[in-house]
């Protein structure tokens, strides 16, 4: 028999020749009556010397199902967590949606008047959702156009935007800084988000760790990916 | 005579300064880099550029340029300008 020095892995002299799990560096064989039994195929089946039948593996998967909390109905608490969450999450996507509605207007507004890359070094105050005289009320936020157009402007806690894929410059952006969609996913999921007026366009900004995923917010491209970093 | 690799530089100054999506540094350095090369070929044919930079915003960057909106033509008329005067 050979034991692994590491200790994790031993390989049992047996006409299969299988790697058999063994507990540092022990002997991964243990007796069983009058017989030998290997100690990864005594936990697998069950079988052990305190005997036993073999676990129900349908029993043994829905066991770990709900222990991790996949599925539906395995985890009620959590259910219930969720559907208040998918809740707000409504909630916050309608008043945000009015935000973003508003703000594309606004931001309309001052391209009429300015366009951006004439006011790269002019702040020109976007008001919205109020009552002032442009139409948009009360000072919810103000910002630089010119400024603006690289930082996004105020934050927002759950966006319920439905994504509808990724643009080309999008994929060839995660292709060539190496970015994963595992990565782009976790970012949208877990990062930051923030409400960005582009210079054609609001955008979604979300960041998580060094990672940035920008989303268009309004337009035909609602919900794509446009870029990444 | 400017080199290639001068141009190359001069036009990404000009996709920087004008930075479609809004990405900040240093992000921005290579933001639009691809795009160059397609822009070198066209750069003496005004009407070529336009349809290239237009097809760009719309279908392959995906930002919400309207080419029936004055000032949004007025914007890239004023990037194309720029590159034509390198």
């Amino acid at each position: 028999m050979f034991i692994d020095p590491d200790g994790m892995w031993a390989q049992a002299v047996e006409q299969e020749m299988n790697w058999l799990w063994g507990d540092s560096g022990e002997d991964p064989w243990e007796d069983w009556g009058e017989e030998q039994i290997s100690k990864e195929q005594s936990r697998t089946q069950g079988s052990n010397e305190i005997g036993g039948d073999p676990p129900d593996i349908k029993e043994w998967f829905s066991n770990l199902m709900s222990f991790f909390g996949w599925g539906p109905g395995n985890n009620p608490k959590d259910d219930v967590e969720e559907a208040r969450f998918q809740e707000e999450n409504r909630k916050s996507a309608k008043v945000i949606g009015n935000k973003i509605e508003k703000l594309g207007e606004a931001q309309q507004t001052a391209l009429s008047v300015t366009p951006m890359s004439d006011a790269l070094n002019a702040v020109v105050d976007i008001k919205i959702n109020g009552t002032s005289d442009s139409g948009f009320g009360k000072n919810l936020f103000t910002t630089g156009v010119g400024i603006a157009s690289v930082n996004p402007i105020f934050r927002i806690a759950k966006l319920d935007v439905p994504f509808s894929g990724i643009t080309a410059h999008g994929v060839n952006q995660a292709i060539t800084r190496g970015i994963s969609s595992s990565r782009i996913l976790t970012t949208i999921r877990m990062g930051e988000a923030t409400i960005a007026p582009g210079r054609y366009g609001v955008q979604i900004r979300y960041v998580y760790e060094d990672t940035t995923v920008v989303v268009s917010a309004t337009g035909r491209n609602a919900g794509k990916i446009i870029t990444v970093w | 005579m400017v080199t290639y690799k001068r141009e190359f530089q001069r036009i990404n100054k000009i996709l920087k300064e004008w930075n479609p999506i809004g990405v900040p540094e240093p992000a921005l350095s290579d933001e639009y880099t691809s795009y160059i090369p397609q822009i070198l070929e066209k750069k003496n044919d005004e009407k070529k550029l336009l349809e290239y930079l237009e097809d760009l915003l719309v279908n392959v960057i995906g930002v919400e340029y309207n080419p029936n909106k004055k000032q949004h033509k007025q914007d890239v008329l004023k990037v194309i300008e720029k590159i034509r005067n390198l």
